[in-house]
């Protein structure tokens, strides 16, 4: 049976390909996903190629919870193909979509520093594969290479930083617009 | 999402009446099949595992002790890590250091363990060649001044082969023991080297055993591994440090004492302390008979006895709170109930063995169950 691409599935080319380029193409993909998020943006091939070292490649099928709402953080993942929606659940008003990340975009980053609750739930909207940096991981590299762990913590607590600065001109925007507003009893 | 229409109609197909029989069959799902058919596999599987587990004794043992020598070295080749050194280096690096630290100790003890064994061994010849030679006369001791029934000659006899047969028994163990460690170089070269590749590649391994998890456990099972091998880990080292420096001091005050055969017995000791309230103890009964055997003297007796009370207290204050994790103690009767299970499965080895394996099963249990009260597992799959 022809392939997509119109190439016979097991031709010299792709059957030795298969084979003996799979740990090199595995791995270009991986450091090239990570390469786009904004967390790993900095970083060069090798530094890249040593979080390849404490990731782990997941799939998930469409409508698969990630994680749940409540449950402890381990850790933050980064989607590699397919989207993912982040969603609040509750008995009220059933489930409520927060955000769709989609290629490239990464969650659940402040699990990475402690195990409190996670703030939202996450399912997989399609077929999608999920890399994922956990906690433990994390902190085995701090402990072997503490400067590109640093480096990396870096770039994290600047994503961090940006997004409280973002929340903080939302939050006076909405406490002007308040003030702004008369309220008629 | 599997609605309810679908389900219906599943229902409906599998009580659908037989063309042939005309009877209600319950039609198998592929589903359940295959799983019928896994779970066959994996009871058979297990069926050969079991039988092979004797077979694969020596296996295992080499499986274990690299487990727990990696569990012991990874911290210390992350340290050096640390330098900007490459983790193949790194690794080299303190084989090297170790090797090194061996050879000087055992370069500096060697006349004196020498001395010891030599002593030992001619113990046992002189033993096999005259069994009624009495290299303890218990007449001496001058007892029966006190407790006179004591005097009693065929008192006197019971009591010395009793001491000498006990003894004697305790010195071989120790000399099979040494023997065997001696012999067994092969299997510690076969370590060396799988503990090397545990520390190269043990995050591969450990990723290709998380891998292959489920996503609904992926994450507490990540959690668990993590929390189970950091635990683990520090209670080796803990347990390792803390019988180095038992071990040690009681060497250095049973050599002071001049007790025979102190690197022995003082090594001894170092060991059987692993083992909660009865190691201590164990430890120090060998010394005390030989101090008194050699001697006869009760303050030789008391002197080796404070030795050891003094041993004791500096690792119940000042090592064991330091480096021992307090997560992994065991309640004290449960302690003793394992050790006696131990000794009723494998003796002395079950002994030294019954709280490390009872412990290691406490964290795995502790933070399965954590898991499980923490993590919603069952409705995960699908909404």
């Amino acid at each position: 049976m022809p392939a997509d691409n119109g190439q016979f599935p097991f031709s010299t080319d792709s059957f030795w390909g298969n084979i003996f380029s799979r740990k090199s193409r595995s791995l270009d993909d991986i450091t090239y996903t990570l390469s786009k998020s904004v967390l790993f943006a900095s970083m060069n091939k090798a530094e890249l190629q040593e979080f390849e070292k404490i990731i782990h490649r997941r799939t998930f099928k469409a409508n698969e919870a990630v994680f749940w709402e409540g449950e402890p953080g381990v850790g933050m993942y980064i989607v590699k193909s397919g989207s993912v929606g982040i969603y609040n659940i509750t008995p009220d008003h059933g489930k409520k979509e927060i955000a769709v990340l989609k290629s490239g975009e990464f969650f659940g980053e402040l699990a990475l520093l402690d195990d409190s609750p996670r703030s939202a739930t996450c399912i997989s909207k399609e077929n999608s594969e999920i890399i994922g940096l956990f906690r433990p991981d994390l902190f085995g590299l701090l402990e072997r290479k503490p400067r590109l762990g640093n480096k990396f913590l870096f770039q994290l607590a600047t994503v961090i930083g940006e997004r409280l600065r973002e929340k903080n001109r939302e939050l006076y925007a909405y406490k002007s617009k308040l003030d702004s507003t008369e309220i008629i009893v | 999402m599997p609605d309810t229409t679908q389900a219906t109609e599943t229902q409906a197909r599998e009580s659908q009446p037989s063309p042939v029989t005309g009877k209600y069959l319950v039609q198998l799902s592929d589903d359940f099949f295959f799983k019928f058919l896994r779970m066959i596999v994996a009871l058979v599987a297990l069926f050969y595992v079991v039988q092979l587990l004797p077979k694969l004794s020596g296996v295992l043992t080499t499986l274990v002790a690299a487990i727990l020598i990696t569990a012991v070295l990874d911290p210390i080749v992350s340290l050096v890590e640390r330098s900007n050194i490459n983790r193949i280096s790194a690794i080299i690096l303190v084989y090297l250091l170790i090797f090194l630290g061996l050879f000087v100790v055992v370069r500096t003890s060697w006349p004196l363990i020498s001395k010891q064994f030599t002593s030992l061994a001619h113990y046992f010849e002189s033993m096999e060649a005259d069994p009624s030679v009495s290299v303890f006369d218990i007449s001496r001791l001058n007892l029966g001044k006190n407790i006179p029934f004591l005097n009693l000659p065929a008192v006197q006899e019971k009591i010395t082969s009793n001491i000498e047969s006990s003894l004697t028994e305790f010195l071989r163990i120790l000399f099979d023991g040494v023997i065997t460690v001696l012999s067994s170089v092969p299997y510690l070269i076969i370590i060396a080297f799988a503990v090397f590749f545990f520390l190269k590649d043990g995050w591969k391994i450990k990723r290709a055993l998380i891998q292959s998890m489920p996503n609904r456990y992926f994450e507490m099972s990540l959690i668990i591994l993590d929390k189970t091998t950091t635990q683990l880990s520090r209670y080796i080292r803990g347990q390792l440090i803390v019988s180095l420096a038992v071990g040690s001091l009681s060497i250095i005050a049973l050599t002071l004492l001049g007790v025979r055969y102190s690197v022995i017995i003082g090594a001894v000791a170092g060991i059987a302390n692993m083992i909660p309230y009865f190691g201590p103890i164990a430890g120090a009964i060998p010394a005390i008979i030989m101090g008194f055997m050699d001697t006869g003297s009760v303050a030789m007796v008391m002197a080796i006895t404070g030795a050891f009370a003094a041993i004791q207290l500096t690792e119940n204050v000042l090592i064991s709170p330091y480096v021992v994790a307090r997560s992994v103690e065991l309640h004290p009767l449960l302690i003793i109930i394992v050790i006696l299970i131990g000794q009723a499965l494998m003796g002395i080895w079950g002994m030294l063995l019954a709280v490390p394996v009872a412990s290691i099963l406490k964290v795995i249990i502790s933070e399965i169950r954590w898991g499980i009260l923490n993590y919603r597992l069952k409705d995960k799959e699908l909404l």
